[in-house]
């Protein structure tokens, strides 16, 4: 059975709203009524849900199970959306707030606006597709912790912001635009695509794992070119992109890289692709 | 049983249940892509001499990484068989060869979550040959191993799936001469390769060296099939030739279910028969006690839609 939550957001908060329980996965079997009464944290007290949001439920035959979950309105100040997720599917139709999809497992998350910081921080599985800008520390680690995202995809459509894919483990990061400073920042394991501007420092003690970029004006001197070729793996990576949604022009899949390996002080064993033909 | 002037006998192909593999090689170009795929399905015609029965299956009708590239069926008679002998195979054949990469096949021919399919090791075990400097890449679900190596890198995915399959299915062709047998042999094999997910692992697609289980002589397990040998018809004891057949070749099947050896088996009789020039169609079988799968040639051609 198909079930679709559609919830509007009644009242922009004042206060930054912790909407953790707000994921696909925990709402397939509640009604209306359970689902209002949802305890959120709203500055620092406990409000229902039911305060902020209003819509309605359908269930339908039609079309493949699973449990879609339609967030509408502007929920920039309404944090956590989709924190933990395993399955299911969450739309948020506009701007959405700081660690949505952080430590999400499976499932898929489109927001089509702009995401805050630590989106998907700390994930292991699923997609969360961007439509427009995303903020700091995307797929990155929370101070303290020693491994961030480590699997899935975060795909965005338009820039990023500083440190993303700070102490990355796995798992794919695509920025269509800019990023801002510090991509792959101790990065240990994944991939980072980055097919517009990057900001300095790329691949800042980074010890395994792989940043795409095109423009690599600002590569530290911590690493060292090896060769000009087309890893074989390309095709395959710039497939499964095409195939979430995301055409990167003038990406072909017979693109030429320059293979950087780096960084010099942690080891060597990551390396940047310098896509020159792009 | 009569089609179109050749006898079919009423007798069976007995075949054998065996595992099976489908990989996806491709290359930078059509041609190294074949070459490729030659390399790793060469010397694979029979488990008993080679311990794994190989064939290019076709142009791979959608290559991971859009490069040529080709299907290749491996089957073996053991899980350990197979596994052990593609992990050479690739490492050896495949990754020697020029801009090659290695992919699980898909095999369509099965339901994803059957029994009948388990996952092998090869990409994480040839990562070793990187010395340390060999790299994954995660894409989707997939992990891919990067194997430095001297024209770039050699990519391979980790694991491959294999499964419960057929080997073993047969027809043999007897005619009044070489020319004619061949011609309907070789009829037989083009209609057959038209298939996907069967393997004719011996050259050419048949065999002309069929043999017997056993020998006069202690240390062989197999011997040339003396009932089929027109050289020594008058001396065989129980030869199956009459006078006239003065050839006979041998089409051996390999297929992913025992549906697809079935329909092949069918079509390439129908192909033979079609050619003409021959005089009888027969099977191989060892009197039912051994093989598991038994495709009885008339019920074939009754089956036919």
């Amino acid at each position: 059975m198909k079930r679709v939550i559609d919830l509007r957001l009644t009242r922009v908060p004042d206060l930054p709203l912790e909407a953790d329980r707000l994921r696909p996965d925990s709402l397939a079997q509640a009604g209306l009524d359970e689902l209002y009464a949802l305890p959120l944290l709203y500055g620092n007290q406990t409000v229902a849900a039911g305060e902020f949001l209003r819509g309605e439920i359908q269930e339908t035959e039609e079309g493949a199970s699973g449990v879609t979950l339609i967030l509408r309105g502007d929920f920039k100040r309404v944090k956590r959306l989709g924190q933990g997720m395993q399955s299911g599917e969450l739309i948020i139709e506009g701007p959405c707030g700081f660690h949505t999809g952080a430590e999400m497992g499976g499932g898929r998350i489109t927001i089509r606006g702009d995401a805050g910081d630590w989106l998907g921080a700390h994930m292991t599985g699923g997609v969360i597709r961007v439509e427009g800008n995303a903020g700091h520390w995307v797929g990155a680690s929370y101070r303290g912790k020693t491994q961030g995202m480590r699997g899935g995809a975060v795909i965005i459509h338009g820039n990023a912001g500083r440190m993303t894919g700070t102490k990355m483990r796995g798992g794919l990061i695509v920025v269509r635009g800019d990023c801002l400073e510090f991509p792959g920042y101790d990065m240990n394991a994944g991939t980072i695509l980055i097919a517009g501007r990057s900001g300095r420092h790329i691949g800042s003690g980074m010890v395994r794992g792989t940043i795409i970029v095109r423009d690599g004006h600002s590569l530290l001197p911590t690493f060292y070119h090896n060769c000009a070729y087309k890893p074989s793996f390309w095709p395959l990576l710039r497939s499964y992109i095409e195939a979430q949604g995301l055409v990167l022009d003038g990406w072909g899949a017979d693109c030429f890289f320059d293979r950087y390996s780096g960084e010099a002080l942690t080891g060597c064993k990551g390396e940047v692709l310098l896509c020159h033909t792009a | 049983m009569q089609k179109n002037g050749v006898m079919i006998e009423d007798t069976f192909a007995e075949a054998f249940g065996m595992r099976g593999c489908r990989l996806t090689v491709t290359a930078p170009s059509d041609h190294w892509a074949l070459v490729a795929a030659r390399a790793i399905t060469g010397f694979a015609t029979s488990v008993i001499g080679c311990g794994i029965e190989a064939d290019v299956e076709g142009r791979s009708p959608a290559a991971p990484d859009g490069r040529p590239g080709y299907d290749c069926l491996f089957f073996a008679n053991s899980w350990d068989g197979l596994a052990n002998a593609l992990l050479n195979r690739v490492g050896q054949a495949l990754m020697t060869s020029v801009g090659s990469a290695c992919f699980c096949g898909a095999l369509p021919e099965i339901a994803a979550d059957s029994e009948d399919i388990s996952r092998f090791d090869i990409g994480g075990k040839l990562r070793f040959f990187g010395d340390g400097y060999q790299c994954s890449k995660v894409i989707g679900n997939t992990r891919y191993w990067r194997v430095p190596v001297m024209d770039g890198e050699f990519l391979v995915e980790e694991t491959f799936l294999m499964l419960r399959a057929v080997g073993g299915g047969n027809f043999l062709l007897l005619g009044p001469s070489h020319a004619a047998t061949l011609a309907a042999a070789e009829a037989a094999v083009a209609a057959i390769r038209q298939m996907r997910g069967v393997a004719l692992p011996f050259p050419g697609g048949m065999v002309r060296s069929g043999s017997q289980v056993g020998s006069r002589y202690k240390f062989l397990k197999a011997s040339t099939n003396i009932s089929y040998c027109p050289t020594i018809r008058s001396r065989a004891p129980d030869s199956e030739l009459l006078e006239g057949d003065n050839a006979v070749l041998e089409i051996v099947i390999d297929g992913l279910t025992e549906a697809l050896v079935a329909r092949a088996m069918r079509v390439g009789i129908e192909a033979a028969c079609a050619c003409g020039g021959i005089r009888k169609i027969t099977a191989g079988n060892y009197g039912g006690k051994l093989g598991k799968f038994h495709f009885h040639l008339h019920r074939l051609l009754g089956d036919a839609r």
